[in-house]
């Protein structure tokens, strides 16, 4: 399955491919054009440029109505004068009559998706007598009823509590390892998007940053933005030469990525760093904080010059606060500077 | 995404079909509904001013020379001058024990205030008639004491006062409600008085829901015509407002003097109407939900 | 009212001024509104129930009573219709003139209705500009119930409009996107979608266009021709009534119509009250 686009206004030039029976994330900060490209996949926004396949089907020209997605919008978008039982029936109901199912057929199905959103028992009620996450779980069997090519989910723990939240994840991801169904959902949570998804597509300001598996986008991020993006970073310039990597002229344990000389930037997380003694390592500066985060303690190091960085030190540790210490980079992901 | 959608130019979107109806179709609708309005609304509003100036301007202004059209306006000045301060004050006093406490009984209230609106004016002049006309309930005890009420300007107020009750009332109760107490609170807790609280904090939040509310109500006062028919007797040159003015001289078959008066009223109705669209569209979030009737 | 009895009913609250507030609204409401409206219900009591069925039960009243509430139903069915169309086409659509159009929507709220009525009777009298049209086709609309019928429409109208308007725009997009990725047409997705929320609407709309329309007095009596037996409308048969000083006949056909139009008015709670219950919004 492959979906090509030239930019719409807030997307350009992005070349994705959805693999068959996957669960994909698009992940981005607000306003990076994920939901945009949500919706030119469905066919609610057209793209300027460009094509949307389906298998290999041209679905560029398709209208929404016969493309065949299941959309699960971000409020739900249920009717809220038609019973669950309707609301769930709707894409069958409005079908052609030569494409309708029988009233029965419509019934029995309507019931088997009831069952697999474990809401059996409440075909009869408004979507205002339903919980949060309740609708949810209807405005998805509502998308599966039409045996979409590909389920598409905007946002779709948006609108929920924290709670709800961590057992709808679960439940999503049961549900879609049952169906097996291609599908592709919208997040701005990297919790969300890494615990949940095969693959995550990571988008920033209309660009297609990367796209891989969670491991892959975590150990191996293709750009500063997705590094930064993914969890607390801290930069550092750096110096290519020889093949080496230097910050502040010392040598830091970090394989230049085919380059041989030049400025780039190390980006290093908490527990890439580790503390040594004055003068020692390849920074220095005063532990103006120190916090413990469950089995882990972290502490801040500011320089003169306003910038902090933070670093992992085990739980019993003998640093205190006020105290200079030097800093030394075990690792790190390293970016040219063009 | 809404944040998105913002930064979005909309029409990539409204081109499909997914939201809105084909080209087509649209101009249709468009154009039967402005038809419709056209028929409904403007050829009677410009017909007034058409036949008003049939005889030139002259025959137009020498509506105006006659004394019965002159204290016609005259007696609809005053009625309105004193009908809409009533309500005014008791739009204020009502909506402030409505809308900033909670006590029992409250909607059965608000169905009370509304009630006026769904009373016929010939009924809600005939109601005074039967308390003051000369059958009526305490009519001979007046009319006893030397007291005119009904067939005079005391009646006529009265009408008018019943016809224009919930205006004020209805308009500000809804924005009182939403705006809550927490302000009046705040002004309470840094010393200041009741009615300064009033004053400086109530009192400017409303004040836009207030004019809008007035605006209407002066519009009815001044243009009611059925109650006010009831009760005046239409006596010339006494009791006669400016709509029973109008009522006389087409009967009379003066048509371009009863146009010419009309166009006076039609001209107010379109002052209200435009000023009416400026709070909405300058202060609209200060109007709240109650906005039309 | 004691200051203990008062604290009972309401709950307890730092702010001042209920007591003058509340006890000013109750008597000026007791004095201009429920005082003169019980002075109906005595004069209605005395009357009896079979005074007033005997009166109602006279042709000319029944006739007009009639042709009241008869050209008012179909009056407001009318403006709900076109009201329907012109709050959709306000709300949905973009065309120049929009705003002033939307203004001028207002205007039968705005326009005093002795006004209204000689307007619209210049404008469909046989030699009127509409009217002279109608002539030649053998339509006569001045003079006759259907005049009656134009004057409630313009009446109704801002009613139908003002109820739905606000409805239709607050349906959210997502809704007409749900049904067209669930592959309903454009059309479908009207009927079964967009509209049925609107109903608790139109059908508000519609019982306040009605119970406005019964009660509508200056801008008929000058298009209607007034008639008896055809033309008449009640309204103008209390007026009639009263210039002959018959009090009670008045106030028996005043007691009917109000009766009516407190129960246009139930409707509406009604329709409202299962709305709400229903679908969680009105």
């Amino acid at each position: 399955m492959t979906k090509e686009f030239g930019g719409a206004a807030a997307l350009h030039d992005i070349d994705l491919t959805v693999r068959p029976g996957e669960l994909l994330a698009l992940l981005g900060p607000s306003g990076s054009g994920k939901t945009t490209l949500l919706r030119i996949i469905a066919g609610l926004v057209e793209a300027d440029r460009g094509h949307v396949f389906f298998g290999g089907l041209d679905a560029t020209s398709l209208p929404v109505q016969k493309r065949q997605v299941g959309f699960v919008f971000q409020h739900y978008a249920l009717f809220r004068h038609m019973r669950v039982a309707d609301n769930i029936a709707y894409g069958l109901q409005v079908r052609e009559r030569a494409n309708r199912p029988p009233k029965a057929e419509i019934r029995r199905r309507t019931a088997e998706l009831l069952d697999l959103v474990q809401l059996s028992g409440y075909e009869s009620r408004f979507p205002a007598q339903l919980s949060g996450g309740q609708r949810q779980r209807v405005a998805l069997a509502r998308a599966l009823a039409v045996e979409p090519r590909v389920l598409l989910l905007d946002e779709p723990f948006g609108a929920l509590d924290a709670k709800v939240r961590k057992d709808l994840r679960a439940w999503l991801r049961d549900i879609h390892e049952r169906t097996g169904k291609t599908t592709v959902f919208v997040t701005h949570d990297q919790d969300e998007a890494l615990e949940l998804a095969d693959r995550v597509a990571i988008l920033n300001q209309g660009h297609l940053e990367q796209v891989g598996s969670p491991d892959d986008v975590q150990d191996h991020p293709a750009t500063p933005f997705v590094m930064t993006f993914l969890g607390q970073a801290a930069r550092f310039s750096a110096d290519i030469r020889d093949g080496r990597v230097l910050v502040n002229g010392k040598p830091v344990p970090v394989a230049a990525q085919r380059s041989t000389i030049g400025r780039a930037s190390l980006y290093c997380r908490p527990w890439h760093l580790t503390p040594t003694a004055i003068g020692q390592g390849h920074y220095t500066g005063t532990i103006s904080g120190i916090r413990r985060l469950g089995s882990i303690r972290r502490i801040e190091v500011s320089q003169a010059n306003g910038t902090t960085l933070e670093v992992e030190v085990p739980l019993r540790t003998s640093l205190r606060l006020g105290e200079e210490i030097g800093l030394e980079i075990l690792d790190g992901v390293i970016f040219r500077d063009d | 995404m809404s944040d998105l959608s913002a930064a979005l130019p909309r029409p990539v979107e409204s081109q499909l079909s997914v939201v809105t109806e084909r080209k087509l179709v649209r101009w249709v609708a468009i154009g039967i509904a402005l038809a419709f309005l056209l028929l409904f609304l403007v050829l009677p509003l410009i017909v007034v001013f058409a036949e008003a100036f049939k005889r030139g301007l002259a025959g137009y202004f020498a509506a105006f020379q006659e004394e019965d059209a002159l204290s016609a306006i005259g007696l609809t000045l005053t009625v309105a001058a004193i009908a809409v301060p009533l309500n005014l004050v008791f739009g204020l006093a009502a909506s402030w024990a409505i809308a900033k406490f909670e006590f029992k009984g409250k909607s059965l209230l608000i169905t009370l205030i509304d009630l006026p609106f769904s009373v016929s004016p010939v009924v809600s002049g005939l109601i005074y008639l039967l308390l003051f006309g000369a059958q009526g309930l305490w009519g001979s005890w007046f009319m006893a004491h030397g007291i005119k009420i009904a067939f005079a300007l005391p009646g006529i107020v009265l009408a008018t006062v019943f016809v224009t009750f919930p205006f004020v009332a209805r308009q500000l109760i809804p924005l009182m409600q939403e705006q809550g107490t927490t302000e009046e609170e705040a002004a309470l807790t840094l010393g200041a008085s009741g009615w300064r609280t009033f004053l400086t904090v109530t009192l400017p939040n409303i004040k836009w829901g207030l004019l809008y509310g007035v605006l209407l109500c002066n519009a009815r006062a001044m243009g009611e015509f059925g109650a006010v028919s009831v009760v005046s007797g239409h006596i010339r040159g006494l009791t006669n407002t400016i709509p029973l003015h109008v009522e006389i001289l087409y009967n009379e078959y003066n048509f371009v003097a009863a146009f010419a008066v009309a166009s006076l009223l039609a001209c107010l109705a379109l002052l209200t109407l435009a000023l009416k669209s400026f709070l909405e569209w300058r202060h609209g979030a200060d109007l709240a939900g109650g906005a039309s009737h | 009212m004691s200051s203990a009895s008062l604290w009972r009913f309401k709950q307890s609250s730092v702010i001042p001024g209920f007591g003058i507030t509340l006890g000013y609204t109750l008597l000026y409401l007791g004095l201009i509104v429920l005082l003169p409206l019980g002075a109906l219900v005595t004069k209605a009591t005395s009357i009896g129930l079979t005074g007033i069925l005997s009166t109602a039960a006279d042709p000319r009243v029944a006739a007009a009573l009639w042709t009241s509430f008869g050209v008012s139903l179909i009056a407001a069915g009318v403006a709900s219709v076109f009201g329907l169309l012109v709050a959709w086409v306000l709300t949905r659509y973009d065309f120049p003139g929009r705003k002033l159009v939307d203004a001028m929507v207002d205007l039968p709220f705005a326009l005093p209705t002795a006004v209204a009525g000689i307007a619209l009777a210049a404008l469909y009298a046989p030699n009127g500009w509409i009217g002279s049209f109608l002539e030649p086709l053998g339509i006569r609309v001045a003079y006759t119930p259907l005049g009656i019928f134009v004057a409630l429409v313009f009446i109704g109208l801002p009613f139908a409009v003002r109820t739905v308007q606000p409805l239709i725009a607050e349906i959210e997009g997502e809704l007409e996107e749900a049904s067209a990725t669930l592959g309903a047409s454009r059309w479908r997705t009207i009927w079964g979608i967009l509209l049925p929320p609107l109903l608790p609407g139109i059908l508000t709309g519609f019982a306040l266009a009605f119970a406005r329309a019964v009660g509508e007095y200056g801008s008929v009596i000058f298009i209607a021709g007034n008639l008896p037996y055809v033309s008449e409308i009640a309204p103008l048969l209390i007026v009639i009534k009263l210039s002959e000083y018959d009090y009670t006949g008045a106030t028996v056909i005043a007691t009917i119509m109000l009766a009516i139009s407190f129960a246009a008015l139930l409707l509406i709670n009604l329709i409202q009250a299962w709305s709400r219950r229903r679908y969680g919004y009105v």
